[in-house]
């Protein structure tokens, strides 16, 4: 199932299928090691429910829910 | 978009013509002029870098600025094993080459070499320091800096951390893969560091040459293509590094490279050369990090074991501080601690500052009493200026302290993490809390405190609202206000009013940021992407050198300026001063005094030289007193005929619609260099001479019963709180403004004095004209 990374649930773990953000933003996640078929899991949302710790390579990264909501993945 | 071109401009510092005079990236190691081999360690931020260069360098570095670029330059000597010396330049904290901040760009600017000619010439050897828990994403920097062909020493740092971790490195099948050393090293414990000297000595002499991606036909034939493209002339010019960041970043500096007819056709050209990726299936902005990532990770095969999984610290502490309710309230009990504490602590040596600056001018003055101008130069001028200076010493030294750790610790990200949401929606970012609650106390750490914003942007329009914040020096004059709109309603309303006034500047900030962010500065691709460290114990040394840095930074780069415009500001208060106007205020002094006692004036002019008839004698009417009204009288006429008097009467118009009188007018410009100097300067304008504060009850009286020349009081409840909102909103200091620019540019630091400025003044016109309706 394709969901966007931004409906994943704290705990479930997905794998990123693609990236359909603007390229500035694109880039700055590729260079993070965001890549395609990368396992990635939400670990914490802020009080507001934005924005997100996800956890990806070891290595934990904060993002905005509106730059996540163009990041699919695939639950496994 | 103008903005938004100047602030790109002025992170820009690619030039043509530097580029002909670097040296050939295959040229033999010469010694650079210094007579010390130049060696700059890169990484991530969070890797522990900084750490590492201040264990190698310790207290012989120095802190300076790469032109144009608000971005700290630090280097130090460093000793090489066999006694060899090298300078070690420590660049900032970066995750890519892809040039979206000025820290990226002056990382780029300097690896090749055109920063040069500012005194920072290509190094010779790079170490890069990874950090080895997360070496898959610290080698992608590494790799893309590879592209330089400058010699690489791989560190890999927190070795301890990783041992405790159980993961283990195969630091040898690194080395032979990539083709250039790699040592293990524990900058915080001091573990392999001279190992890491060893092999700096080596590559400066072996030039080893970290591997490089084999980019796939996509990528090849882009290059190619780009290439084939340019005149000859600025294809012998061009490296493959160059031309591969145009490719692949959105929109590159480096295309300010290339001389003016080719830029013409870099459109045709990027569009050319990206076509052949997206012939090969891919996209330009996305392959360059899949093919280094793929390359990466054969490289690592292998390489890292992974041993039993142990439970982080940071893991069970992030489910505290970040949780909804718990994190919220640690996050705002810690916050009043560090403000409580930059509130209280600082208060002590500030007031001893204070004293002992006036002890000094009490001394100087009491020395040199027979030349007045040279007396009032040293003691108003540059005594007061050098004070004036050092008073903000102790907040940015305690700012910088608790920023230093919160950073250290990796609390900093966790902080933003929770309050991005309330920032983002006006363009700010989670990161420019802290600057604007320590505006609270005092404007100037706040402004340097927003150095810790990645975003130039929104640091940009951080900075530009952090003044807005109600700081110390307000308070006097908020005091005063209060207390003589206490006497015209009551105790409530002057406390009501007190307390609103610092709720202001928050209202029109938001606002303000919004306009800045959404329509001027356009920060809206600005994605906030912030990485979550481990959590660590920060290191006393390396807090204490930041401290002592940014006092240092801000006395050498700030402090010299605010010094030589509060000598101007001074020139302007006390010039022309002549003769004729103390003549004239005598008179008038003379005949005041017959007026009011009904007695003739030749007997006050006696009084005044000594002889005073016994039968006049009182306690009021003696000569000392009448001599010290008469001083102050002069004063008054002395600053009202100055240059800034006069300016201060040219400006009466513009004032008079916010209801001030001269005397205010004056105060207001009179007070530039510091707000707190208008209680001091309403004291000279109103005769009471400059020694009164805000709780002295003559200025009160005086500046209660003032009135217009048509007999209306001065000071009604419309103009108090016009005054009141005006101070509140108008830029707070010359050390604010010098400040801004310092950080910024002197075109920012206008516009943002311009902006506060009129704010204010249409604040206190509202309030006048809309108060004057209805009361």
């Amino acid at each position: 199932m394709t969901i966007p990374l931004s409906e994943l649930k704290i705990g479930q773990f997905a794998r990123i299928k693609s990236m359909e953000v603007d390229d500035t933003i694109n880039q700055r996640l590729l260079a993070f090691g965001l890549t395609p078929g990368e396992r990635v899991c939400i670990l914490h949302m802020a009080p507001l429910k934005d924005p997100i710790a996800i956890a990806f390579c070891g290595q934990k990264l904060m993002i905005r829910r509106k730059d996540a909501q163009y990041i699919l993945v695939e639950l496994i | 978009m103008e903005a938004l071109n100047t602030v790109q401009n002025d992170c820009n510092c690619f030039s043509k013509d530097i580029r002909h005079e670097t040296d050939n990236y295959e040229s033999d190691y010469v010694l650079p002029s210094s007579g010390f081999a130049t060696v700059a360690l890169v990484g991530n931020a969070n890797t522990g870098k900084t750490t590492l260069f201040n264990s190698l360098t310790g207290l012989r570095q120095h802190v300076g600025n790469y032109p144009g670029v608000t971005v700290s330059k630090y280097s130090g000597p460093v000793t090489l094993p066999y006694g060899k010396k090298i300078e070690l330049v420590d660049l900032p904290g970066i995750y890519s080459l892809a040039a979206t901040s000025p820290d990226e760009r002056v990382v780029i600017d300097i690896f090749s070499g055109c920063m040069k000619k500012n005194g920072t010439p290509r190094p010779d050897a790079i170490v890069c320091v990874l950090d080895v828990n997360n070496l898959q994403r610290n080698l992608f920097l590494a790799t893309q800096v590879a592209e330089f062909d400058i010699p690489i020493v791989l560190a890999l740092n927190q070795i301890d951390v990783a041992r405790r971790n159980n993961i283990s490195i195969n630091t040898e099948l690194l080395k032979e893969r990539f083709g250039i050393p790699v040592i293990p090293i524990s900058a915080r414990k001091g573990e392999g560091l001279n190992e890491l000297k060893q092999a700096i000595s080596d590559v400066l002499i072996n030039k080893n040459k970290m591997k490089k991606v084999v980019w796939n036909e996509g990528t090849k034939n882009a290059i190619a293509t780009f290439r084939a493209g340019l005149p000859s002339s600025t294809n012998k010019e061009l490296f493959d590094v160059d031309i591969q960041r145009m490719i692949f970043d959105v929109a590159s500096p480096f295309s300010t490279r290339l001389k003016n007819e080719d830029i013409e056709t870099l459109g045709t050209l990027l569009k050319n050369a990206r076509a052949c990726i997206y012939n090969f299936g891919e996209s330009p902005h996305s392959t360059e990090a899949l093919q280094r990532y793929s390359f990466i990770s054969k490289k690592l095969e292998n390489v890292i074991t992974y041993g039993k999984p142990r439970i982080t610290f940071t893991s069970i502490a992030d489910k505290f501080f970040l949780h909804r309710v718990f994190g919220i309230l640690f996050f705002f009990a810690a916050m009043y601690g560090v403000f409580y504490s930059i509130y209280t602590l600082s208060g002590i040596p500030m007031d001893w500052i204070d004293g002992q600056f006036e002890t000094l001018k009490e001394f100087v003055s009491s020395k040199i009493e027979d030349m007045p101008i040279l007396n009032s130069l040293l003691v108003d001028g540059i005594i007061s200026g050098v004070g004036g200076v050092l008073i903000f010493l102790p907040q940015i030294l305690i700012l910088f302290f608790f920023l230093g750790i919160l950073e250290s610790t990796g609390y900093m990200a966790r902080a933003a993490f929770l309050m991005d949401k309330l920032f983002s929606w006006c363009g700010l970012n989670g990161k420019s809390f802290v600057p604007m609650l320590s505006g609270y106390a005092c404007g100037i750490p706040g402004i340097m405190g927003a150095r810790t914003i990645e975003d130039p942007k929104v640091r940009l329009a951080t900075i530009l609202v952090v003044p807005f914040m109600s700081c110390g020096a307000r308070m006097p004059v908020y005091v005063l206000m209060c207390a003589i709109l206490e006497r015209l309603t009551n105790a409530q309303i002057a406390a009501a009013t007190f307390v609103g006034m610092y709720f202001i500047g928050i209202i029109v900030s938001i606002p303000v940021a919004l306009i800045y962010t959404k329509f001027i500065l356009k920060a809206k691709a600005s994605p906030f992407v912030l990485e979550m460290p481990r959590y660590q114990l920060p290191r006393a040394k390396d807090v204490l050198l930041r401290v002592l840095q940014s006092g240092w930074e801000y006395t050498r780069r700030a402090g010299t300026i605010i010094f030589a415009m509060s000598i101007l500001i001074w020139a302007l208060t006390y010039f022309p001063r002549s003769e004729e106007t103390e003549k004239r205020a005598t008179e008038d002094f003379i005949s005041e005094q017959a007026v009011s006692k009904n007695i003739d004036k030749t007997i006050i002019e006696n009084a005044i030289n000594g002889s005073i008839p016994d039968s006049l004698k009182t306690e009021d009417f003696n000569s000392e007193t009448l001599n010290e009204s008469l001083e102050n009288k002069i004063n008054a006429a002395y600053i009202e005929d100055s240059y800034i008097g006069r300016f201060g009467k040219f400006c009466q118009p513009v004032f008079a619609l916010c209801g001030f009188d001269w005397k205010i007018t004056v105060g207001v410009l009179g007070s530039f260099p510091a707000r707190e100097l208008i209680v001091s300067t309403l004291g000279i304008t109103y005769s009471l001479g400059g020694d009164v504060d805000e709780e002295s009850d003559d200025l009160f009286e005086a500046m209660a019963k003032s009135t217009h020349n048509d007999g209306q009081l001065v000071f009604t409840i419309p103009v108090i709180i016009g005054i009141m909102v005006f101070f509140a909103l108008c830029g707070q200091c010359l050390a604010e403004i010098v400040v801004i620019a310092r950080e910024t540019n002197w075109k920012w630091a206008s516009i943002a004095w311009l902006q506060m400025t009129f704010l204010a003044w249409l604040g206190a016109v509202l309030c006048y004209q809309i108060g004057s309706l209805f009361l």
